[in-house]
């Protein structure tokens, strides 16, 4: 009887408890880049094919959706022929680092080496953002890219994997 | 007056019986006794000091513009929970001091358990019958260490931000049911609108309460089992020998009690800590560099650091390789702490009543045990500033992160033979040496006479 009741109490316990978070769903799978997405700068512009130089790198968001922690990405412009299947020297990634989240923010241009300060992951730029050393276990994801007459570069689709670190849903 | 004051409530509770036994409750004379009270003082300074801080905290993500009186900063979007750290900071009469104060109190919380842990360990506290309390206060230590981080990540600056995510992604990672424990956790993805109100919570109310009523249940527990004492003359394992709580101990302790305010006020006076204006606000595109934690997290940071990376793949799932360093480990180090004193009892089959302390070197196998502990946590919390120490001596960070996975295997294995060949040697040349105890007897012709007392 006693256990019933204190079963009876904690199955209705769970009732309030369901509603502390939404469902996860979808919701790491996917961000807020479309095909078609251009990318936007935290000061409001647009990265086209002609603004950034060779060994240049810049912080980008999916236009419109500027500070969203998922979607944000990095643009690199790589010398020639360098970088795996570059679009005119252009590759992006993914900047949330796949260990522990921290934004993958230093990067050496000499050797295309992108360095997360947190726990020093370092992934090559050159090679779809394999990791090279430190603690990361995956690469970084790579953001599609295309550019149209207008001379932008935008996002040809989301990213075609999970961004930032592992989850037990993450294949 | 007094004596009226208490006669009246001795009518009503019936309490004078029992104050007058506890004023005159024994405590043994050591030093090393009163480690423990440091950590009750921080606590009440941090409970003192935390309220102060809470009526001006707020705990939103919503984001403004900061219009204060940081010149630095005018301009810049930021959430108004940072908004009002930098109140409190700017603002606020004393807001400052008692910001740092309060973090300061927070770092010698969790230092002072540290050191009152060692001496518990070392000097064989832990066996029956205060093995109870030594697993009460091992959860109380990792309350305490859960306590200092979730108030570390609410100011919402970027170097707590950046805590936070390594934190959130180490909850995202456990099997089954991590997506779901942060959704829950944080009431959405990283980083949510939730979040900072969910923290905050767990800050100053849910944490505060399971200390408090820990730290009311030791104290309990220790008033009940009468403290330990160190081997002398006259004590035995059945009797207590010190001094009266009433005077002698209320003044010891009064006297630590201001000594532990005057160095923390001094500290936060005194010491910058924390200093939010300089990291600015969180921004999830943004890091500091380098970047280390609050001192008891540095383990765990640098565990992170030089942990493997061994992701599992299997049906589809996958078990990230931040789990193991993240929680495993310290599982593991939670399950090892709280058993020791069975698994000692086990392994040496002494299931006695201890009261009397062991000096170290009379245990030399649980004291190396315990240099090895000590060498393995040090060694991971050295890895957590490896790139400060690549930086300052040029040595490749790759190397280092090799030498610190090596140093936390072999390194303990080292300081365990070095440290029980220096207890075994010290045990066998002898325990404390008593003086000789004579009887002095006065002479008729004024002289003095002295027999030995066997």
């Amino acid at each position: 009887m006693m256990i019933a009741a204190v079963g009876l109490f904690g199955l209705a316990a769970l009732f309030p408890i369901s509603s502390l978070g939404p469902e996860p769903d979808g919701t790491l799978f996917h961000t807020k880049w479309r095909r078609g997405s251009r990318l936007q700068r935290l000061d409001g512009t647009f990265v086209k094919q002609s603004d950034l130089n060779v060994g240049a790198i810049e912080t980008v968001f999916p236009e419109g959706n500027l500070d969203d922690a998922q979607s944000v990405a990095m643009i690199l412009r790589m010398p020639d022929g360098v970088g795996r299947d570059a679009l005119n020297g252009y590759v992006a990634y993914s900047k949330v680092c796949t260990h522990a989240g921290c934004p993958v923010a230093l990067y050496r241009a000499a050797d295309h080496k992108l360095v997360c300060p947190c726990h020093q992951s370092v992934f090559d730029a050159a090679n779809d953002a394999a990791v090279l050393s430190g603690p990361a276990d995956h690469a970084l994801p790579r953001l599609p890219l295309q550019i149209g007459d207008d001379g932008f570069v935008r996002a040809d689709g989301d990213f075609p994997e999970p961004v930032g670190p592992g989850f037990w849903e993450h294949a | 007056m007094i004596a009226r004051l208490l006669d009246w409530t001795d009518e009503r509770l019936g309490s004078s019986h029992f104050i007058h036994k506890a004023l005159r409750k024994a405590f043994p004379d050591h030093w090393s006794f009163m480690l423990g009270e440091i950590n009750f003082y921080c606590f009440l300074v941090l409970i003192a000091t935390g309220t102060f801080l809470a009526l001006w905290y707020v705990p939103s993500t919503n984001e403004i513009v900061y219009n204060g009186p940081y010149a630095l900063l005018r301009g810049v979007k930021m959430s108004e929970a940072f908004e009002s750290v930098m109140r409190i900071s700017f603002q606020v009469n004393a807001g400052l001091l008692i910001r740092q104060i309060h973090h300061w109190a927070a770092n010698v919380f969790l230092a002072a358990i540290v050191v009152h842990m060692c001496r518990i360990f070392f000097t064989g506290s832990f066996r029956k019958p205060r093995d109870i309390n030594w697993v009460v206060g091992v959860l109380l230590f990792f309350t305490a260490m859960f306590e200092g981080f979730s108030g570390y990540s609410i100011p919402d600056d970027l170097l707590s931000g950046m805590g936070l995510r390594i934190a959130v992604s180490i909850l995202q990672s456990v099997p089954f049911v991590g997506t779901y424990a942060m959704f829950w956790l944080l009431g959405g993805a990283f980083p949510s609108t939730l979040m900072l109100q969910r923290l905050f919570t767990l800050h100053v109310y849910i944490m505060p309460i399971l200390l408090l009523g820990g730290i009311s249940v030791h104290m309990m527990i220790l008033w009940r089992q009468k403290h330990a004492q160190f081997p002398g003359p006259r004590h035995t394992e059945r009797n207590v020998v010190g001094s009266p709580l009433f005077p002698n101990y209320i003044v010891k302790t009064l006297a630590l009690l201001f000594g532990v305010l005057g160095v923390l006020t001094m500290l936060g006076a005194f010491v910058q800590i924390n200093p939010v204006w300089i990291w600015g606000p969180y921004r999830s595109d943004l890091a500091i560099t380098p970047a280390q934690p609050d001192w008891y997290v540095g383990w765990l940071e640098g565990a992170l650091r030089i942990g493997p990376h061994w992701a599992i793949h299997m049906f589809g799932h996958m078990v990230p390789s931040v789990f193991w360093p993240g929680l495993v480990l310290p599982f593991i180090i939670m399950v090892v702490l709280v058993s020791y004193p069975f698994v000692e009892a086990f392994v040496t089959g002494d299931r006695a009543e201890h009261n009397l302390l062991d000096r170290p070197r009379e245990k030399p196998a649980r004291t190396a045990l315990g240099v090895a502990f000590f060498v393995f946590m040090a060694g991971l919390f050295l890895a957590g500033a490896d790139d400060l120490e690549a930086r300052y001596t040029n040595l490749p960070l790759e190397g280092l992160v090799w030498f610190y996975r090596l140093f936390c295997i072999f390194g303990p294995m080292l300081a365990f033979a070095v440290t029980y060949a220096l207890a075994g040697g010290l045990k066998a040349r002898g325990g404390v040496h008593e003086a000789p105890r004579v009887r002095l007897t006065r002479k008729a012709e004024g002289g003095f006479s002295e027999d030995e007392i066997p």
